[in-house]
Protein backbone atom coordinates (compact mmCIF):
# COMPACT_ATOMS: atom_id res chain seq x y z
CA UNK A 1 0.00 0.00 0.00
CA UNK A 2 1.18 3.60 -0.92
CA UNK A 3 2.28 5.18 2.25
CA UNK A 4 0.62 8.65 2.02
CA UNK A 5 1.35 9.81 5.13
CA UNK A 6 3.48 13.25 5.29
CA UNK A 7 6.82 12.85 5.98
CA UNK A 8 8.71 14.35 9.76
CA UNK A 9 9.91 17.77 8.30
CA UNK A 10 6.76 18.38 6.10
CA UNK A 11 4.37 17.43 8.59
CA UNK A 12 6.64 19.73 11.43
CA UNK A 13 6.42 22.73 8.77
CA UNK A 14 3.07 22.20 8.40
CA UNK A 15 2.17 21.93 11.90
CA UNK A 16 4.04 24.59 12.78
CA UNK A 17 2.52 26.98 10.12
CA UNK A 18 -1.02 26.36 11.62
CA UNK A 19 -0.05 26.74 15.22
CA UNK A 20 1.36 30.65 14.42
CA UNK A 21 -1.34 31.19 11.67
CA UNK A 22 -4.19 29.92 14.66
CA UNK A 23 -2.28 32.21 17.47
CA UNK A 24 -2.42 35.47 14.89
CA UNK A 25 -5.72 34.97 13.58
CA UNK A 26 -6.72 34.76 17.59
CA UNK A 27 -4.49 37.99 18.20
CA UNK A 28 -5.65 39.89 15.29
CA UNK A 29 -9.81 39.02 16.32
CA UNK A 30 -8.38 41.06 20.05
CA UNK A 31 -7.51 43.70 17.83
CA UNK A 32 -10.72 44.20 15.97
CA UNK A 33 -12.28 43.93 18.74
CA UNK A 34 -10.11 46.78 20.14
CA UNK A 35 -10.04 49.24 17.86
CA UNK A 36 -13.78 48.92 16.50
CA UNK A 37 -15.02 49.00 20.01
CA UNK A 38 -13.11 52.28 21.07
CA UNK A 39 -11.00 50.54 23.85
CA UNK A 40 -8.40 52.73 22.99
CA UNK A 41 -10.60 56.36 22.53
CA UNK A 42 -11.89 58.22 19.51
CA UNK A 43 -8.63 58.48 18.01
CA UNK A 44 -5.62 55.89 18.60
CA UNK A 45 -3.49 56.82 15.87
CA UNK A 46 0.09 55.49 17.46
CA UNK A 47 -1.67 52.10 18.34
CA UNK A 48 -3.08 51.37 15.47
CA UNK A 49 -0.11 52.79 13.35
CA UNK A 50 1.99 50.40 15.74
CA UNK A 51 -0.37 47.40 14.95
CA UNK A 52 -0.61 48.67 11.26
CA UNK A 53 2.97 47.76 10.34
CA UNK A 54 3.46 44.89 12.94
CA UNK A 55 0.50 43.15 11.40
CA UNK A 56 1.64 43.52 8.24
CA UNK A 57 4.99 42.53 8.75
CA UNK A 58 4.38 39.13 10.56
CA UNK A 59 0.84 38.17 8.25
CA UNK A 60 3.01 38.56 5.11
CA UNK A 61 5.71 36.48 6.79
CA UNK A 62 3.36 33.95 8.33
CA UNK A 63 1.28 33.47 4.97
CA UNK A 64 4.76 33.03 2.99
CA UNK A 65 5.32 30.29 5.56
CA UNK A 66 1.70 28.71 5.09
CA UNK A 67 2.27 28.64 1.58
CA UNK A 68 5.71 27.29 1.46
CA UNK A 69 4.28 24.57 4.06
CA UNK A 70 1.67 23.64 1.22
CA UNK A 71 4.23 23.90 -1.42
CA UNK A 72 6.37 21.38 0.79
CA UNK A 73 3.38 18.91 0.50
CA UNK A 74 3.02 18.83 -3.09
CA UNK A 75 6.13 17.31 -4.42
CA UNK A 76 5.52 13.93 -2.64
CA UNK A 77 1.91 14.75 -3.21
CA UNK A 78 0.92 13.59 0.33
CA UNK A 79 -1.03 15.82 2.44
CA UNK A 80 -2.04 17.05 6.14
CA UNK A 81 -4.56 19.17 6.78
CA UNK A 82 -2.68 21.76 9.14
CA UNK A 83 -1.03 23.67 5.87
CA UNK A 84 -4.50 24.14 4.31
CA UNK A 85 -6.09 25.83 7.59
CA UNK A 86 -3.20 27.90 8.10
CA UNK A 87 -3.63 29.37 5.06
CA UNK A 88 -7.39 29.46 5.57
CA UNK A 89 -6.60 31.91 8.72
CA UNK A 90 -4.02 33.83 7.57
CA UNK A 91 -6.57 34.91 4.65
CA UNK A 92 -8.88 35.32 7.92
CA UNK A 93 -6.24 37.77 9.64
CA UNK A 94 -5.62 39.51 6.52
CA UNK A 95 -9.53 40.35 5.90
CA UNK A 96 -9.86 41.32 9.78
CA UNK A 97 -6.27 43.60 9.35
CA UNK A 98 -7.39 45.24 6.26
CA UNK A 99 -10.83 45.92 7.77
CA UNK A 100 -10.04 47.19 10.92
CA UNK A 101 -7.25 49.62 9.71
CA UNK A 102 -8.79 51.18 6.43
CA UNK A 103 -12.02 51.72 9.09
CA UNK A 104 -9.57 53.82 11.50
CA UNK A 105 -7.72 55.68 8.85
CA UNK A 106 -10.07 56.50 6.49
CA UNK A 107 -12.05 58.58 9.46
CA UNK B 1 41.41 32.91 -16.83
CA UNK B 2 40.16 29.64 -18.50
CA UNK B 3 36.31 28.10 -18.81
CA UNK B 4 36.87 26.21 -15.54
CA UNK B 5 38.44 28.90 -13.36
CA UNK B 6 35.43 30.90 -14.64
CA UNK B 7 33.48 28.94 -13.77
CA UNK B 8 34.46 28.35 -10.25
CA UNK B 9 34.93 32.04 -9.72
CA UNK B 10 32.03 32.38 -10.83
CA UNK B 11 30.64 29.94 -8.81
CA UNK B 12 32.41 31.19 -5.80
CA UNK B 13 30.87 34.62 -6.11
CA UNK B 14 27.63 33.01 -5.64
CA UNK B 15 28.51 31.14 -2.55
CA UNK B 16 29.93 34.26 -1.06
CA UNK B 17 26.58 36.03 -1.59
CA UNK B 18 24.61 33.47 -0.08
CA UNK B 19 26.93 32.46 2.62
CA UNK B 20 26.79 36.28 3.97
CA UNK B 21 22.65 36.63 4.07
CA UNK B 22 23.08 33.10 5.63
CA UNK B 23 25.54 34.43 7.87
CA UNK B 24 23.18 36.75 8.74
CA UNK B 25 20.14 34.45 8.90
CA UNK B 26 21.73 32.16 10.87
CA UNK B 27 23.15 34.51 13.61
CA UNK B 28 19.85 35.90 14.02
CA UNK B 29 17.93 32.82 14.49
CA UNK B 30 20.39 32.13 16.73
CA UNK B 31 20.23 35.31 18.83
CA UNK B 32 16.18 34.60 19.42
CA UNK B 33 16.14 31.18 20.37
CA UNK B 34 19.49 30.99 21.83
CA UNK B 35 21.40 33.40 24.69
CA UNK B 36 23.37 33.97 21.80
CA UNK B 37 26.99 32.90 20.15
CA UNK B 38 30.12 33.93 20.95
CA UNK B 39 33.37 33.36 19.22
CA UNK B 40 36.36 33.28 21.45
CA UNK B 41 39.85 33.64 20.12
CA UNK B 42 43.19 34.11 21.32
CA UNK B 43 44.72 37.08 21.78
CA UNK B 44 47.90 37.64 24.00
CA UNK B 45 47.14 41.30 24.24
CA UNK B 46 43.74 40.54 26.91
CA UNK B 47 45.03 39.64 30.39
CA UNK B 48 43.17 35.95 29.85
CA UNK B 49 44.98 35.51 26.88
CA UNK B 50 41.28 35.12 24.64
CA UNK B 51 39.11 37.63 23.03
CA UNK B 52 35.10 37.02 22.84
CA UNK B 53 33.60 38.41 19.39
CA UNK B 54 29.66 38.56 19.77
CA UNK B 55 27.85 37.23 16.61
CA UNK B 56 27.21 40.46 14.71
CA UNK B 57 31.53 41.13 14.31
CA UNK B 58 33.78 39.60 12.24
CA UNK B 59 35.68 36.68 13.35
CA UNK B 60 39.51 36.53 12.51
CA UNK B 61 40.12 33.65 9.92
CA UNK B 62 43.20 32.35 8.25
CA UNK B 63 43.88 33.40 4.61
CA UNK B 64 44.05 30.84 1.33
CA UNK B 65 42.38 27.36 1.13
CA UNK B 66 40.72 26.68 4.50
CA UNK B 67 39.08 23.16 6.12
CA UNK B 68 37.29 23.86 9.39
CA UNK B 69 37.13 20.76 11.53
CA UNK B 70 34.59 20.99 14.64
CA UNK B 71 33.14 18.46 16.76
CA UNK B 72 29.40 17.58 16.66
CA UNK B 73 26.39 17.13 18.34
CA UNK B 74 23.76 19.08 17.27
CA UNK B 75 21.95 20.76 14.29
CA UNK B 76 22.71 23.64 15.66
CA UNK B 77 26.11 22.95 14.90
CA UNK B 78 26.29 24.19 11.22
CA UNK B 79 23.70 27.10 11.94
CA UNK B 80 26.71 28.23 14.24
CA UNK B 81 29.70 27.66 12.10
CA UNK B 82 27.92 29.36 9.18
CA UNK B 83 26.77 31.87 11.15
CA UNK B 84 29.97 33.25 12.04
CA UNK B 85 32.33 32.13 9.32
CA UNK B 86 29.99 33.39 6.23
CA UNK B 87 30.51 37.03 7.12
CA UNK B 88 34.14 36.50 6.62
CA UNK B 89 34.71 34.18 3.74
CA UNK B 90 32.22 31.87 1.68
CA UNK B 91 31.63 28.76 3.17
CA UNK B 92 30.02 25.17 2.68
CA UNK B 93 29.02 22.58 5.28
CA UNK B 94 30.01 19.27 4.18
CA UNK B 95 26.27 16.88 5.16
CA UNK B 96 25.45 13.30 4.98
CA UNK B 97 23.44 12.85 1.69
CA UNK B 98 21.89 9.66 2.93
CA UNK B 99 20.23 11.81 6.23
CA UNK B 100 19.52 15.02 4.28
CA UNK B 101 19.29 14.23 0.80
CA UNK B 102 16.43 12.07 1.19
CA UNK B 103 13.40 14.29 0.83
CA UNK B 104 13.14 16.90 -1.08
CA UNK B 105 12.06 19.51 1.85
CA UNK B 106 14.92 18.66 4.07
CA UNK B 107 17.47 18.77 1.09
CA UNK B 108 16.11 22.15 0.06
CA UNK B 109 16.15 23.52 3.93
CA UNK B 110 20.02 22.15 3.69
CA UNK B 111 21.03 23.25 0.94
CA UNK B 112 19.51 26.71 0.18
CA UNK B 113 19.33 27.49 4.36
CA UNK B 114 22.65 26.27 5.47
CA UNK B 115 24.73 25.48 2.25
CA UNK B 116 25.78 21.79 2.51
CA UNK B 117 28.04 19.88 0.35
CA UNK B 118 26.51 16.33 0.32
CA UNK B 119 28.31 13.60 0.21
CA UNK B 120 27.69 9.97 0.76
CA UNK B 121 28.82 8.43 4.12
CA UNK B 122 29.40 4.51 2.92
CA UNK B 123 31.44 5.89 -0.49
CA UNK B 124 35.11 6.75 -0.58
CA UNK B 125 34.92 10.21 0.96
CA UNK B 126 37.48 11.36 0.22
CA UNK B 127 36.82 10.70 -3.56
CA UNK B 128 33.54 12.91 -3.48
CA UNK B 129 35.38 15.65 -1.20
CA UNK B 130 37.91 16.20 -3.88
CA UNK B 131 35.02 17.80 -6.31
CA UNK B 132 35.12 20.80 -3.70
CA UNK B 133 38.73 21.04 -4.30
CA UNK B 134 38.88 23.82 -7.00
CA UNK B 135 36.40 25.81 -4.74
CA UNK B 136 38.08 25.48 -1.34
CA UNK B 137 41.00 26.61 -3.64
CA UNK B 138 39.51 29.53 -4.87
CA UNK B 139 39.09 30.33 -1.09
CA UNK B 140 35.78 28.61 -0.23
CA UNK B 141 36.08 27.21 3.41
CA UNK B 142 34.93 24.02 4.03
CA UNK B 143 33.36 23.12 7.36
CA UNK B 144 33.41 19.14 8.07
CA UNK B 145 32.52 17.11 10.78
CA UNK B 146 35.42 14.32 11.16
CA UNK B 147 32.99 12.33 13.55
CA UNK B 148 31.06 11.46 11.11
CA UNK B 149 27.93 11.60 12.79
CA UNK B 150 26.28 13.92 15.87
CA UNK B 151 27.11 12.50 19.26
CA UNK B 152 24.28 11.59 21.50
CA UNK B 153 25.76 12.52 24.69
CA UNK B 154 27.58 15.64 23.52
CA UNK B 155 31.50 13.30 23.99
CA UNK B 156 33.67 14.43 21.26
CA UNK B 157 33.89 10.65 19.13
CA UNK B 158 36.80 9.75 17.32
CA UNK B 159 37.54 12.03 14.22
CA UNK B 160 37.71 9.73 10.63
CA UNK B 161 40.56 11.06 8.44
CA UNK B 162 39.23 11.96 5.37
CA UNK B 163 39.02 15.42 6.04
CA UNK B 164 42.24 15.50 7.13
CA UNK B 165 43.38 13.32 4.04
CA UNK B 166 41.33 15.76 2.32
CA UNK B 167 43.09 18.87 3.63
CA UNK B 168 47.05 17.54 2.83
CA UNK B 169 45.91 16.43 -0.44
CA UNK B 170 45.22 20.41 -1.41
CA UNK B 171 47.55 21.75 1.14
CA UNK B 172 44.87 23.15 2.71
CA UNK B 173 45.23 25.05 6.62
CA UNK B 174 43.06 23.05 8.77
CA UNK B 175 40.87 25.37 11.51
CA UNK B 176 40.00 23.05 14.28
CA UNK B 177 37.16 24.88 16.07
CA UNK B 178 35.14 23.27 19.62
CA UNK B 179 31.63 24.18 19.83
CA UNK B 180 29.93 24.12 23.06
CA UNK B 181 26.81 25.00 23.68
CA UNK B 182 24.83 23.38 21.23
CA UNK B 183 24.08 20.24 22.59
CA UNK B 184 22.43 21.70 25.43
CA UNK B 185 20.43 24.09 22.65
CA UNK B 186 19.11 21.18 21.13
CA UNK B 187 20.64 17.70 21.31
CA UNK B 188 20.58 15.10 18.99
CA UNK B 189 16.72 13.61 18.94
CA UNK B 190 15.33 16.79 19.91
CA UNK B 191 12.26 18.74 19.01
CA UNK B 192 12.52 22.01 20.78
CA UNK B 193 15.09 24.29 21.54
CA UNK B 194 16.62 25.32 24.96
CA UNK B 195 17.71 28.82 25.73
CA UNK B 196 21.33 28.68 26.45
CA UNK B 197 24.73 30.19 24.95
CA UNK B 198 26.85 29.18 22.28
CA UNK B 199 30.25 29.06 22.29
CA UNK B 200 33.05 28.64 19.18
CA UNK B 201 36.27 28.31 20.22
CA UNK B 202 39.15 28.42 17.54
CA UNK B 203 42.07 26.35 17.90
CA UNK B 204 45.75 26.62 15.87
CA UNK B 205 45.10 26.58 12.77
CA UNK B 206 47.80 24.39 10.53
CA UNK B 207 48.71 22.40 7.59
CA UNK B 208 48.55 18.88 8.03
CA UNK B 209 51.46 16.51 7.19
CA UNK B 210 50.83 13.84 4.66
CA UNK B 211 52.48 11.28 6.09
CA UNK B 212 51.51 10.99 9.65
CA UNK B 213 47.45 11.70 8.64
CA UNK B 214 46.55 9.50 11.38
CA UNK B 215 48.69 11.25 13.92
CA UNK B 216 47.55 14.93 12.64
CA UNK B 217 44.00 13.62 13.27
CA UNK B 218 44.44 12.47 16.43
CA UNK B 219 46.59 15.62 17.43
CA UNK B 220 43.58 17.88 16.12
CA UNK B 221 41.12 16.01 18.06
CA UNK B 222 42.95 16.60 21.17
CA UNK B 223 42.74 19.76 20.78
CA UNK B 224 39.19 20.53 19.93
CA UNK B 225 38.53 18.09 23.15
CA UNK B 226 40.56 20.29 25.47
CA UNK B 227 39.36 23.26 24.13
CA UNK B 228 35.54 21.96 24.85
CA UNK B 229 36.50 20.99 28.93
CA UNK B 230 36.38 25.07 29.14
CA UNK B 231 33.83 26.68 30.79
CA UNK B 232 30.77 28.15 28.53
CA UNK B 233 30.87 32.07 28.34
CA UNK B 234 28.20 33.45 28.19
CA UNK B 235 28.26 36.85 26.73
CA UNK B 236 25.82 39.71 26.13
CA UNK B 237 25.03 40.26 21.91
CA UNK B 238 27.11 43.76 20.82
CA UNK B 239 23.74 45.67 20.81
CA UNK B 240 23.02 45.02 24.86
CA UNK B 241 26.82 45.55 25.88
CA UNK B 242 26.93 49.10 23.86
CA UNK B 243 23.31 50.60 25.12
CA UNK B 244 23.95 49.22 28.66
CA UNK B 245 27.23 50.95 29.03
CA UNK B 246 25.16 53.73 27.94
CA UNK B 247 22.04 53.86 29.85
CA UNK B 248 24.81 53.72 33.05
CA UNK B 249 26.56 56.40 31.78
CA UNK B 250 25.89 60.33 32.02
CA UNK B 251 25.87 59.98 27.96
CA UNK B 252 22.05 58.21 28.21
CA UNK B 253 21.25 60.84 30.75
CA UNK B 254 21.97 63.91 28.96
CA UNK B 255 20.24 62.26 25.45
CA UNK B 256 16.88 61.50 27.39
CA UNK B 257 16.70 64.66 28.92
CA UNK B 258 17.83 66.63 25.17
CA UNK B 259 15.72 64.23 23.14
CA UNK B 260 13.03 64.97 25.17
CA UNK B 261 13.08 68.68 25.94
CA UNK B 262 14.03 69.04 21.76
CA UNK B 263 10.90 66.84 21.41
CA UNK B 264 8.95 69.86 23.14
CA UNK B 265 9.65 72.33 21.14
CA UNK B 266 10.40 71.35 17.62
CA UNK B 267 12.20 68.08 17.12
CA UNK B 268 9.86 65.39 15.45
CA UNK B 269 10.48 62.06 16.82
CA UNK B 270 9.07 61.01 20.36
CA UNK B 271 10.61 61.90 23.82
CA UNK B 272 10.36 58.31 25.09
CA UNK B 273 12.25 56.72 21.94
CA UNK B 274 15.81 56.67 23.70
CA UNK B 275 14.60 56.15 27.16
CA UNK B 276 12.91 52.53 25.77
CA UNK B 277 15.53 51.95 23.78
CA UNK B 278 17.90 52.68 27.18
CA UNK B 279 16.47 51.32 29.89
CA UNK B 280 15.80 47.95 28.73
CA UNK B 281 18.90 46.97 30.14
CA UNK B 282 19.52 48.61 33.34
CA UNK B 283 17.70 46.05 34.94
CA UNK B 284 16.34 46.75 38.68
CA UNK B 285 18.62 49.49 39.45
CA UNK B 286 18.15 53.23 40.83
CA UNK B 287 19.31 53.99 36.84
CA UNK B 288 15.86 53.32 35.51
CA UNK B 289 13.84 56.16 37.36
CA UNK B 290 17.39 58.43 37.19
CA UNK B 291 16.36 58.15 32.83
CA UNK B 292 12.94 58.28 33.32
CA UNK B 293 12.95 61.79 35.54
CA UNK B 294 15.57 63.34 33.03
CA UNK B 295 13.16 62.47 30.11
CA UNK B 296 10.00 63.76 32.72
CA UNK B 297 12.00 67.16 33.27
CA UNK B 298 13.49 67.29 29.65
CA UNK B 299 9.73 67.42 28.64
CA UNK B 300 8.86 69.76 31.02
CA UNK B 301 11.35 72.35 30.26
CA UNK B 302 10.63 71.88 26.58
CA UNK B 303 6.82 72.50 26.75
CA UNK B 304 7.32 75.89 28.95
CA UNK B 305 9.57 76.97 27.00
CA UNK B 306 7.30 76.53 23.76
CA UNK B 307 4.71 78.12 25.49
CA UNK B 308 6.54 80.74 26.89
CA UNK B 309 7.88 81.32 23.32
CA UNK B 310 4.70 81.23 21.56
CA UNK B 311 3.04 83.64 24.36
CA UNK B 312 5.88 86.24 23.62
CA UNK B 313 5.33 85.95 19.65
CA UNK B 314 7.99 83.27 18.59
CA UNK B 315 6.84 80.23 16.74
CA UNK B 316 9.50 78.04 16.72
CA UNK B 317 9.45 75.44 13.97
CA UNK B 318 6.95 72.21 13.67
CA UNK B 319 8.22 69.53 11.05
CA UNK B 320 6.04 66.96 10.58
CA UNK B 321 2.71 68.45 11.93
CA UNK B 322 0.11 69.48 9.96
CA UNK B 323 -2.64 72.13 10.39
CA UNK B 324 -5.02 69.80 11.65
CA UNK B 325 -3.45 68.60 14.74
CA UNK B 326 -3.20 72.68 15.63
CA UNK B 327 -6.66 72.96 15.11
CA UNK B 328 -8.04 69.89 16.99
CA UNK B 329 -5.29 70.29 19.87
CA UNK B 330 -6.60 74.26 19.82
CA UNK B 331 -9.66 72.77 19.66
CA UNK B 332 -9.44 70.79 23.02
CA UNK B 333 -7.18 72.65 24.92
CA UNK B 334 -10.44 75.41 24.58
CA UNK B 335 -12.84 73.22 25.60
CA UNK B 336 -11.26 70.04 27.76
CA UNK B 337 -8.18 71.56 29.35
CA UNK B 338 -8.10 68.87 31.64
CA UNK B 339 -8.26 66.11 29.55
CA UNK B 340 -6.23 67.85 26.36
CA UNK B 341 -3.18 66.01 27.22
CA UNK B 342 -4.67 62.93 27.69
CA UNK B 343 -6.01 62.80 24.42
CA UNK B 344 -2.33 63.34 23.58
CA UNK B 345 -1.02 60.09 24.86
CA UNK B 346 -2.57 58.06 22.07
CA UNK B 347 -4.03 60.33 19.35
CA UNK B 348 -0.01 61.37 17.78
CA UNK B 349 -0.27 64.68 17.63
CA UNK B 350 3.26 65.61 18.71
CA UNK B 351 2.87 67.41 22.26
CA UNK B 352 4.78 70.85 20.68
CA UNK B 353 1.60 71.06 18.78
CA UNK B 354 -0.45 71.56 22.46
CA UNK B 355 2.46 73.89 23.53
CA UNK B 356 2.00 76.07 20.88
CA UNK B 357 -1.23 76.05 21.34
CA UNK B 358 -1.66 76.65 25.00
CA UNK B 359 0.66 79.35 23.81
CA UNK B 360 -1.36 81.04 21.40
CA UNK B 361 -4.32 81.40 24.03
CA UNK B 362 -2.98 81.38 25.91
CA UNK B 363 -3.32 79.94 28.87
CA UNK B 364 -1.58 80.38 32.30
CA UNK B 365 1.55 78.90 33.99
CA UNK B 366 -0.75 76.92 36.57
CA UNK B 367 -3.21 75.63 33.88
CA UNK B 368 -0.25 74.73 31.70
CA UNK B 369 1.38 72.90 34.82
CA UNK B 370 -1.97 70.99 35.68
CA UNK B 371 -2.84 70.05 31.97
CA UNK B 372 1.02 68.81 31.76
CA UNK B 373 0.28 65.61 34.51
CA UNK B 374 -0.69 63.27 31.60
CA UNK B 375 2.28 64.21 29.66
CA UNK B 376 4.50 62.66 33.04
CA UNK B 377 2.14 59.92 32.97
CA UNK B 378 2.88 58.66 29.74
CA UNK B 379 6.44 59.21 29.74
CA UNK B 380 6.42 57.42 33.32
CA UNK B 381 4.02 54.56 31.90
CA UNK B 382 6.39 54.25 28.85
CA UNK B 383 9.47 54.21 30.64
CA UNK B 384 8.26 51.80 33.65
CA UNK B 385 6.50 49.57 31.09
CA UNK B 386 10.40 49.01 29.40
CA UNK B 387 12.13 48.94 32.22
CA UNK B 388 9.93 46.28 33.42
CA UNK B 389 9.97 44.53 30.16
CA UNK B 390 13.46 44.75 30.22
CA UNK B 391 13.84 43.01 33.21
CA UNK B 392 11.44 40.31 32.28
CA UNK B 393 13.02 39.42 28.37
CA UNK B 394 16.34 40.31 29.46
CA UNK B 395 16.79 36.23 29.20
CA UNK B 396 15.86 37.24 25.35
CA UNK B 397 17.01 40.71 25.04
CA UNK B 398 20.39 40.24 26.00
CA UNK B 399 21.10 38.32 22.92
CA UNK B 400 18.59 40.13 20.57
CA UNK B 401 18.41 43.88 21.90
CA UNK B 402 20.90 45.34 18.92
CA UNK B 403 17.97 43.18 16.41
CA UNK B 404 15.05 44.68 18.08
CA UNK B 405 16.23 48.23 17.60
CA UNK B 406 17.29 48.22 14.30
CA UNK B 407 14.32 46.44 13.02
CA UNK B 408 12.62 49.02 15.64
CA UNK B 409 14.34 53.12 14.03
CA UNK B 410 13.99 50.82 10.58
CA UNK B 411 9.86 50.70 11.14
CA UNK B 412 9.78 54.26 12.81
CA UNK B 413 9.57 56.27 9.60
CA UNK B 414 7.02 54.11 8.30
CA UNK B 415 4.48 54.71 12.15
CA UNK B 416 5.37 58.77 11.57
CA UNK B 417 4.45 58.74 7.98
CA UNK B 418 0.69 56.52 9.27
CA UNK B 419 0.13 59.00 12.25
CA UNK B 420 1.09 62.25 10.16
CA UNK B 421 -0.84 61.03 7.14
CA UNK B 422 -3.83 60.35 9.17
CA UNK B 423 -3.93 64.09 10.70
CA UNK B 424 -3.62 65.45 6.88
CA UNK B 425 -6.90 66.79 5.32
CA UNK B 426 -7.55 65.01 2.16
Amino acid sequence: MTNKRVSRVTDTVGRWAFRVAAFYFGFMTLQWFAFRGSWFGETPTILASFFTIMDALVLTLFTLFAVAAVAAQLKPWRFSWHPWAAVLLNAGSIWLAVDVFSWIFAK
Amino acid sequence: MNSVEMGVSRLKAKIARASRWRARLWATILAIFTRGLTTIVSDSTQTDGTRSIPAARKIPLPDGPLVVVANHSSHADSAALVAAIGRVRPVLVVSAKDYWNQEATAEWLSAGLIGTFAISRDGDGLAELMRAKELVQAGVALVLFPEGTRSADGKVADFHTGAFRFAAEIEATVLPIAIRGTHEVLPKGARRGRHRPINLRLGNPSKINQKAIKQETVRVRDEIVELCELPIEDHPGFGWARVSRLAFGWVGLVVCFFWAFGEGIFWPLIAEMPLLLLIVTVGWRWRGLALIASACVGSIIGVVTTWWLVSHGINPPSPLTTPRMFEVAAEQLRTDLGGAFWHQMLNGIPVKVYAHEAGVLPLSFSELAVAMVPRIVRITLIGAGGWLLGNFLSRWLRSTLGLVQSVTLALFPFGLWLTVWYWTDL
